[in-house]
């Protein structure tokens, strides 16, 4: 099965095929606001360097979150619109477990990986995956945590990889772990791997009531529009 | 040649068929839940809108009685609104297009407004001028031709719909303000407080109704009308009741009164037969009886679409994307919203 995967949490655009018995293929941009603008050129592209059709895609996975608000809701929404259409399976894929088998293939010798990405006011979306010879495992399940907490989590150990988009704050506080910028983690062709073995088990989402993980319930503050 | 619209600018999540130039389907889910905040939430109206979007879709269609792989051209509003909001259709509605391989057609919010009014028959003849008003517009534009605008008007400040949303938080009565005010002010003397007309200077087709809503703040003030509504409420029910639908029909004339004016002073200066009202205020009754009583009697014909064509709707965007379609004007792939678009 041919997978298509959709990563826009961060600033990262990335686009990227999983295909049968092929070398993946992924195309990305680096740059805040043009998500909306570069996503389906993107989705273009890897579709047109594969050699194959729209509708020779099987599945259609995108990164759930947590991250952008913005970035999800463009990706979620334009997932929707090609499952719709090509009348696909819609896989969601949780951010970080994307991220962390991204920081894996990279760096196949870490025996862990701390995902920490700026969820505003002075916090943290956090987890940890173990990295096991065939992929990583969930250790600490995703929650909100305060900056220097982030460091406790990944214990001081040098071979586990803390991930963040904040690496001057988390490096900050110290501790023997190596911290990497989360940007090249963010990969369509992993989120597309990911989302094939879910798809293969039959883990798909609904496409109606399919919403990002925002994590953060929403609370209004101040005055409202109009 | 058929042609799917969708509408997700502000809290109505709505789509719709028009099938060689006929409308065959549309369907329109509102927000309710807005009105508990007095207002339009973005974040909320942009998270609804995602677990609206395929229903609404999926429904106007099946009512079209056609598939997806029928449609000759997908569009989308890309402007202006809630940016979070745009996104969701518009994403959706590209995706689409790509995923079927068809054309896509973006479509701006006020245009569809104006185009509200050739979705039915009898339409308006070119040109004509549109008085558009809605809780984020009032705009009197000259129509000389189907993509051939010129703006003649807008306000300087508050919208003519936000000026209702804002009175009516002031009196307590609930959000959205135009409905509750048109219902109150049907039982109401329009005369029973002098509020000030903001004509502007002479000759003027600019709108501001920031100062007739400060008018009423401060009436309200001087009658001392936030301390004691309540009491009045528990004494005097029925004094209390009159004195609102007093207030509203007041208040709504001035809104009416300049409205009206201005717009018969641009149909005179610009020569035009066909008078056209759209935006969720022309769901105003009063607005809708006036316009039509003052301009018929001088001998313009006064076009006012059906009320679900007033409010966000996607009838008006697939009516414009079908035009747009036919004469070749798609979009790219690569449109993205703009929240502060213009006509």
């Amino acid at each position: 099965m041919t997978v298509l995967g959709i990563e826009t949490s961060t600033a990262v655009c990335a686009t990227g095929l999983s295909l049968e018995g092929r070398p993946a293929i992924e195309r990305s941009l680096i740059e805040s606001h043009i998500h909306s603008e570069k996503l389906l050129t993107l989705v273009q592209e890897v579709v047109s360097e594969a050699g194959i059709s729209l509708t020779d895609v099987g599945a259609v996975a995108v990164s759930e979150g947590p991250g952008s608000f913005t970035g999800l809701r463009i990706g979620l929404s334009t997932a929707k619109g090609l499952c719709f259409t090509l009348r696909t399976p819609l896989v969601l894929v949780p951010t970080f477990e994307a991220i962390a088998e991204a920081a894996r293939e990279r760096y196949p010798d870490i025996s862990g990986v701390v995902v920490a990405i700026d969820a505003k006011r002075d916090e943290f979306y956090v987890s940890k995956y173990a990295v096991t010879p065939t992929g990583v495992r969930l250790v600490e399940p995703l929650g909100i945590l305060k900056a220097d907490q982030v460091v406790r989590v990944a214990e001081g150990d040098s071979r586990t990889l803390v991930v963040t988009d904040s690496t001057e704050r988390v490096s900050r506080g110290g501790g023997g772990s190596l911290v990497e910028h989360v940007h090249q983690f963010c990969r369509g062709s992993v989120v597309a791997r990911v989302g094939r073995a879910k798809a293969l088990k039959g883990e798909s989402a609904n496409l109606v009531s399919s919403e990002p993980l925002y994590l953060k319930d929403f609370v209004v503050r101040g005055s409202p529009v109009s | 040649m058929i042609i799917l619209g969708i509408e997700t600018s502000c809290d109505e999540t709505s789509a719709a068929v028009v099938k060689d130039g006929k409308l065959v389907s549309n369907v329109t889910t509102a927000q309710l839940f807005h009105s508990k905040y007095g207002g339009v939430v973005p974040e909320l109206a942009s998270r609804a809108h995602q677990r609206r979007i395929v229903p609404a879709v999926e429904e106007a269609l099946r009512v079209a009685g056609v598939t997806n792989r029928q449609l000759d051209a997908v569009s989308a509003v890309y402007g202006p609104g809630l940016v979070g909001a745009i996104l969701v259709g518009l994403s959706f509605g590209k995706a689409m297009a790509l995923g079927l391989g068809i054309p896509f057609v973006g479509v701006n919010h006020m245009e569809a407004h104006i185009f509200s009014n050739l979705i039915e028959d009898p339409k308006p003849g070119f040109p004509f001028l549109n008085l558009t008003v809605s809780g984020g517009h009032t705009q009197l534009v000259l129509v000389n031709d189907a993509f051939d605008y010129r703006i003649l008007g807008e306000t300087k400040d508050d919208a003519a719909g936000e000026a209702f949303d804002k009175v009516a938080k002031m009196l307590g009565i609930g959000y959205p303000g135009g409905p509750l005010i048109d219902k109150y002010a049907e039982r109401g003397d329009p005369r029973w407080v002098n509020f000030p007309r903001p004509y502007l200077e002479e000759g003027s087709l600019e709108f501001s109704f920031s100062g007739l809503k400060t008018s009423v703040l401060y009436y309200l003030r001087r009658i001392g009308y936030q301390s004691s509504a309540s009491r009045v409420k528990s004494i005097n029910p029925t004094g209390y009741d009159e004195f609102l639908c007093n207030m509203c029909a007041s208040f709504q004339a001035a809104v009416v009164d300049v409205l009206v004016h201005k717009t018969l002073l641009a149909a005179k200066r610009f020569s035009v037969k066909d008078i056209t009202l759209a935006g969720g205020v022309a769901a105003n009754s009063e607005l809708r009886r006036r316009l039509m009583e003052s301009a018929t009697n001088v001998g313009y014909r006064v076009f006012v679409p059906k009320l679900e064509f007033c409010t966000d709707n996607g009838a008006m965007v697939a009516m414009v994307g079908y035009m747009k379609t036919k004469e070749g004007r798609t979009s790219s792939l690569e449109l993205t919203a703009e929240p502060s678009l213009e006509l």
